[in-house]
């Protein structure tokens, strides 16, 4: 059963520099409790999807189905109520907080709004509530956010994304501006709400090694277009799309025998102004291999249960040996 | 290989006994209490730890870039025999045009309203004898060597016009422009993205490894060091901790703190490992062993009384801690 499916969705923004497609062509559903993380890198309309889905940006075609509705055709109000089930934990916690409030009065914010008529004793209650899901001490209720430390002002976050009750919760890069050990903690932390919850998350992350961690499945975008995605497992084990190998070679090991090389990228990510006429990958690409690469766009394709690839050449065993790829 | 090492001929840079404190009005918080460490030519040397540890406090002290309240309270830090610290015109000339600085944040780096070939030309003429023209030239060379395709356009336009892995590859250049012998990195590809950060790497490690210079790089990135350091320095509360070659550091970490560090990254076929905890007080610095309080091996009496001193665990690898240290790699590889 899915708690959120998106189909086909585009949008574009108008920018000094020209036409931006930001997200083109998005299809994606996750289920109840399931972990789907999108990966890529800047520019290629994670963050844009996360924003769409929480209603912060308008499609401008395709739709989004949250429990049975379509969020892309209901009225501001409507969608003001969906949002007390479907909650955002944002990458800085110190910028997504309100530094004047008490960190209280921050996690009680989504409560005003979504459930007003509670008493100021209920309210509280429910504070104390998500303090403790988050572990967090209640006698910080009264501090504000600038006397936490930047693992605690991430659990108050989390503690304002839990309250309302919600069945899915879009992480935009909640680790990323932590260190390493407390990034454990908060991963280890969201798992534990999502089983106890049952949770369903989105998790946009350029953190490679985070989202092998977390997720059941994985969403790999270039350019504003999903150009991979299936099981996590499959996925790490054969990725079949080039950016996918790249991607992934890249990620640097920390054992020092680990001497493996990667499959190196030229240039950057073109300019999303200007999209290529063909594969959108085709001008980093080194597999390119007939001329429909230049020229068309190829679809999306399944190649095994659950996995897709967007390429005309799929990788095989032996490009990822070649590659010095091993997961 | 011990004595190569150490003959003064092949070292470039030797910190000693480095202090630096930031009076704020809180207090004097202690961000680099005695800091020790050499680089050689040849050599990349990594600094790891977590925000906080001092890390990024040692390397701005040792070339004068701390920012107020930020000061070097003591220490010598002795770049080809000569100290950085005893003169600002000696470690000005000796900025750009022996040692390159590469930030983290390359925008920071540039000036907005520059051209960059007038930034390239300011810092190569202020060194060398070269004209404008020969300056351009060379700042053309230097891009490309730093994986620009299109120096020219590069080169005749702005900050503003450059993307992040752009601009980084373009403050790499400039700072390499004068073939410094040592490029220190404070955190240079952070916020790039991988694939990018590891193009950046793999083309600047390359040039350095050609011409046998050194390299200095402050990195929260444990990937990064284990795969591109020959050696790894790690610090922690302001303190060096451990320090050795990569291949033993980070295989059969020494002190319970690196090893804390190896087991946080989030890896696929082994549970979550939390530490627990975070850094003593910097004002009032204990008089213990920094690391006590976040420790699992605590159980020598002098971890609670003594500050431990470094000592040589096996050739060339040295920990600070009461511990036997083969306890803590054969927990770490359990």
């Amino acid at each position: 059963m899915n708690v959120i499916s998106i189909d086909d969705v585009t949008k574009t923004f108008d920018t000094p520099g020209g036409i931006v497609r930001a997200v083109n062509g998005v299809s994606l559903s996750i289920a109840a409790g399931e972990t789907v993380a999108v990966i890529g890198e800047s520019g290629s309309g994670k963050s844009t999807l996360g924003r769409l889905l929480l209603g912060l940006y308008a499609v401008d075609s395709g739709s989004i189905e949250f429990e049975g509705r379509d969020l892309t055709s209901l009225t501001p109000r409507q969608l003001r109520d969906v949002r007390s089930r479907l909650t955002v934990v944002f990458q800085e916690p110190a910028e997504s907080l309100n530094p004047r409030m008490s960190i209280g009065s921050n996690i009680a914010e989504p409560l005003r709004i979504h459930e007003p008529s509670l008493s100021r004793k209920e309210r509280r209650e429910r504070v104390f509530q998500a303090m403790n899901e988050v572990s967090l001490p209640p006698e910080l209720v009264d501090r504000n956010p600038g006397q936490l430390s930047g693992g605690q002002q991430q659990r108050v976050g989390i503690a304002r994304a839990i309250i309302t009750n919600p069945s899915f919760v879009v992480l935009d890069e909640p680790t990323s501006s932590l260190d390493l050990s407390l990034r454990s903690q908060i991963l280890a932390l969201l798992a534990r709400l999502q089983e106890r919850l049952k949770l369903s998350f989105l998790f946009i992350t350029h953190d490679i090694h985070t989202v092998h961690y977390v997720s059941d499945r994985i969403a790999v975008m270039y350019l504003g277009q999903i150009v991979e995605t299936g099981p996590t497992e499959e996925v790490f084990r054969n990725p079949k799309h080039p950016y996918t190998l790249a991607l992934l070679s890249s990620v640097l090991s920390t054992d020092p025998r680990d001497k493996r090389s990667w499959l190196k990228l030229q240039g950057e990510i073109p300019k999303p102004t200007s999209l290529p006429q063909g594969c959108f990958f085709y001008s980093r690409c080194t597999f390119r291999h007939d001329e429909r690469c230049a020229t068309e766009r190829p679809p999306l394709r399944e190649v095994s249960p659950g996995h897709f690839v967007r390429s005309f050449y799929e990788l095989s065993d032996s490009d990822r040996a070649k590659s010095d790829y091993a997961f | 290989m011990t004595s190569e090492l150490n003959s003064s001929s092949s070292r470039l840079l030797e910190v000693r006994n480095l202090h630096a404190e930031f009076r704020t009005s809180r207090g004097v918080v202690h961000a680099v209490n005695g800091v020790n460490f050499t680089v050689d030519r040849g050599e990349l040397v990594g600094i790891v730890g977590e925000s906080g540890c001092g890390k990024s406090a040692t390397i701005r002290a040792m070339i004068g870039l701390l920012q107020p309240p930020g000061v070097v309270s003591e220490g010598t830090v002795l770049f080809k025999g000569k100290d950085l610290l005893a003169s600002k015109r000696e470690r000005r000339r000796l900025l750009a045009a022996q040692i390159g600085f590469v930030p983290q944040n390359p925008f920071g780096a540039l000036n907005p309203v520059m051209r960059i070939d007038r930034q390239f030309v300011r810092v190569i003429r202020e060194h060398t004898d070269l004209n404008k023209k020969q300056a351009v030239e060379l700042a053309a060379e230097r891009l490309e060597r730093a994986g620009i395709a299109d120096p020219q356009r590069v080169l005749r336009g702005y900050a503003h016009q450059l993307s992040g892995g752009m601009a980084q590859r373009t403050v790499i250049a400039i700072s390499m422009s004068l073939d410094p012998d040592l490029v220190i990195g404070d955190e240079p590809t952070t916020g790039l993205d991988v694939t990018v950060q590891r193009q950046i790497l793999d083309d600047t490690i390359e040039q350095l490894e050609r011409d046998q210079r050194a390299m200095l790089l402050v990195t929260h990135d444990l990937g990064i060091v284990a795969h591109y350091c020959s050696r790894v320095i790690v610090m922690y509360a302001g303190k060096v901790i451990e320090q050795g070659p990569t291949d033993l550091v980070f295989t059969e970490p020494a002190h319970p703190y690196t090893q804390l560090l190896l087991n946080a990254a989030p890896r696929r076929d082994q549970p979550l490992k939390l530490s627990h905890g975070q850094l003593p007080d910097l004002i009032n610095y204990p008089s213990n062993c920094p690391f006590y309080q976040r420790c699992e091996f605590r159980d020598d009496p002098r971890c609670e009384t003594e500050m431990p001193q470094m000592r040589e665990i096996e050739p060339g690898h040295f920990a600070a801690t009461f511990h036997d240290p083969a306890r803590v790699a054969s927990k770490a590889s359990s």
